[in-house]
């Protein structure tokens, strides 16, 4: 660590100087700063589930989100809404899928709640009122249920389908 | 998002059912069911997996889809944690299912039948939240509160119940009478001869709010103090205060608490601080802050607080306001000490009223999700959404009430062209001079607000004319449940408003599925009553309202 930054090291070797205060937005990362005593001797911080294009993308994220108050506390009986997306993190997410996809696996990896609830949210958008044929070819998803299987399950919920 | 993308090396099926479960919090169940069940093997059992706990809200639901939702609701009641619902005829076909959910631990239920309650509040053991609004006669409270007293679980109670209730005549409890509850909400005037014992059924209790009523019962009581020693922040509402009746009920019964948040249509000037030392500070030894709103003429606060007292009267706090106590801290922070940031991030509900110029840009409240405007000023070249818009993020406002007389239908547009994600608006009146459902068809500005509108819940609390209406649905095409709160002098032209709505459906009104008319007279009452309407519209009457449902 040198002066107020930190180094990243993604999992194929790329390493990125970040401001410690925009990493501290990962709770994985501030755990390692804080609690595990990692200090300014030590000279990065790999993070092995996360490439180099991704992390890249966490980092213009987490710069851009510097200044956000902190995420509400978690409220079980709170709406959760699907469409208040900025602008700016709709226009962040315009991307492929795999790059969606893996953006949530690094937040939900990095503990970094605002990406993951945006992230999350985005798929959510992708999914809502689509039939399960629709998201089949959405996600690429291969149906594996025997004929016997299928006849079964629409047999047990027969009572809501749409009449 | 490319729609024509080829195998994307990180896929749908790659993230984490931790991860997926996060995703279905955004989405209704039944929407997950639809969808997901019969979409592979994986995705089967992750929705039938024990683990997941299932949240339903039946609010604005047509009654149709909810006949449906009944098979659906039966299947998964043991895993169902938490329900919601505002519809008061959905009670009759649900009071057997609550029997069965076990893992309930949130219950809301808006208007409902009390005599549907004592069915439901039988046997929830996980239940820990439990909101309950009633309509119709209440035979006995105190039946009704000694049920809610015995749930085993129960943390967090919050009661709204007709004005006329009637007492609660409860017993002094035993120890097996003893509740877990930690928050009572008491949406409601109690008698203070009766507070008293029900506040012996929680020793537990660490918060209570308490409309007082009945100021003179108390005093005669002389009962002898009960200690509720974890009881540490009181919220009471009252229209007057009464010196030494304040005093014996601080002495008496809240002797530990810490803070108190009071509401009064009192006059400020009639209650000097010397008043306050003497009925609230001296008889709370614990005490560390007090905080007063007067409502009676815009919002003024006091707020005592390391042992000094101040006064909140400059212009921008009365332009904006907080609903809930905590601002009031916020704002007293700005004359007595240092502003923390931090107060700003749990306030949830502003109201703006007053001269709306005055508003400091400096303030940011980044969690607003509701909004109240009274009558209000404005002296600069900017619009209304643009000041707001400076002070929190009206992207996430979801509940928007406009307590202004008459407002203009432009501002109206405006605010929601800005604020998407509205799902409630009340509004007191209209002014739709110039403006009509063909400007509307026009305006670019309308009809993106008509088309984006997710607006589901809409009230007019004053209802001018048809014309409103339709003008309002309109905008608000997405609008599942109306509320008209009629006067004496439209209810003649109401019968009309009801063809249009229930027999009537036009693409502005195709999601409508309920409709409350409030404040309706016992005459007017009789004679909708006797129109005859399509066979599938279900229809529920109090003394002054009625209910459709479709």
């Amino acid at each position: 660590m040198a002066g107020n930054k930190i180094k990243l090291q993604s999992n194929d070797g790329d390493t990125f100087d970040v401001d410690v205060e925009i990493a501290k937005q990962s709770a994985t990362i501030k755990t390692m700063l804080e609690d595990l005593g990692m200090s300014e001797e030590d000279d990065v911080i790999p993070l092995p589930n996360v490439n180099s294009a991704i992390l890249k993308k966490v980092i213009q994220w987490a710069t851009h989100h510097k200044d956000d108050p902190p995420p509400p506390e978690d409220d079980e009986n709170r709406e959760k809404n699907l469409s208040d997306i900025s602008s700016w993190d709709q226009d962040f997410l315009k991307v492929d899928q795999g790059t969606l996809f893996e953006l949530i696996l690094a937040a939900n990896y990095l503990d970094i709640k605002g990406l993951l609830d945006v992230t999350c949210k985005t798929v959510a958008n992708m999914i809502k009122g689509r039939t399960p044929e629709e998201i089949r070819r959405q996600f690429n998803i291969k149906n594996d249920f025997t004929p016997q299987e299928e006849e079964q399950i629409k047999k047990e919920n027969e009572w809501c389908e749409e009449k | 998002m490319t729609s024509d993308f080829t195998q994307p090396i990180c896929r749908f099926e790659h993230l984490s059912n931790e991860v997926i479960y996060e995703i279905f919090d955004y989405l209704d169940f039944n929407d997950i069911h639809q969808s997901f069940v019969k979409l592979n093997k994986r995705f089967h059992d992750l929705v039938n997996s024990l683990a997941y706990p299932v949240r339903i809200d039946v609010s604005f639901m047509s009654k149709s889809t909810f006949q449906r939702y009944i098979g659906f609701l039966i299947s998964y009641q043991n895993r169902i944690t938490f329900f919601r619902s505002s519809s008061p005829l959905i009670d009759d076909l649900l009071s057997s299912t609550f029997t069965k959910m076990t893992q309930l631990r949130t219950l809301i239920l808006e208007n409902i039948r009390s005599k549907h309650l004592q069915d439901i509040l039988v046997d929830l053991p996980s239940l820990r939240s439990l909101v309950i609004k009633t309509i119709g006669p209440i035979s006995s409270t105190g039946d009704l509160f000694r049920q809610i007293f015995h749930l085993p679980a129960l943390k967090y109670c919050h009661t709204t119940f007709p004005d006329n209730w009637p007492s609660c005549r409860l017993p002094f409890p035993t120890t097996n009478d003893y509740s877990p509850i930690e928050t009572l909400v008491l949406n409601n005037a109690l008698p203070m001869s009766e507070l008293h014992i029900l506040l012996s059924y929680v020793p537990d209790i660490r918060r209570l709010s308490y409309s007082i009523h009945q100021w003179s019962t108390y005093t005669t009581m002389q009962r002898e103090p009960i200690k509720l020693s974890n009881l540490t922040h009181l919220f009471l509402h009252m229209a007057r205060i009464f010196h030494s009746q304040m005093k014996l009920l601080m002495e008496q019964l809240f002797s530990h608490v810490r803070v108190v948040y009071i509401t009064t249509l009192d006059s400020p000037l009639r209650l000097t601080t010397n008043k306050w030392e003497d009925m609230v500070i001296s008889p709370l030894s614990n005490l560390h802050a007090l905080h007063v709103k007067f409502t009676d003429d815009g919002a003024r606060y006091l707020c005592w607080r390391d042992q000094q007292w101040c006064w909140t009267q400059e212009e921008q706090l009365q332009s904006i306001s907080s609903v809930q106590p905590i601002t009031q801290k916020c704002a007293c922070t700005n004359r007595c000490s240092a502003m923390s940031s931090s107060y700003y991030l749990s306030v949830t509900q502003l109201a703006l009223r007053n001269d709306i110029s005055k508003i400091d840009n400096c303030v940011y409240f980044p969690y607003i999700t509701k909004l109240t405007i009274f009558q209000y000023s404005n002296a600069t070249n900017h619009s209304i959404s643009a000041i707001l818009d400076r002070i929190f993020p009206l992207m996430k406002l979801t509940e928007l009430i406009i307590n202004y007389p008459q407002f203009c239908v432009g501002k109206l547009a405006e605010l929601l062209y800005f604020s998407p994600n509205v799902k409630k608006l009340a509004v007191h009146s209209i002014s739709c001079h110039k403006v009509s459902s063909i400007a509307i068809g026009k305006s670019a500005t309308l009809k993106t607000v008509s088309e984006n509108s997710r607006i589901k819940d809409l009230i007019i609390e004053n209802y001018g004319t048809f014309a409103d209406i339709k003008l309002l649905g309109d905008l608000c095409p997405r609008t599942q449940q109306l509320t008209v709160v009629l006067s004496n002098s439209n209810a003649s032209s109401c019968a009309s408003l009801l063809t249009f709505l229930l027999e009537e459906q036009k693409s502005n009104t195709r999601r409508l599925c309920s409709l409350w008319l409030m404040n309706v007279s016992s005459r007017f009452n009789r004679i909708l009553r006797s129109m005859v309407l399509s066979p599938g519209i279900s229809v529920e009457s109090t003394n002054d309202s009625i209910y459709y449902w479709w």
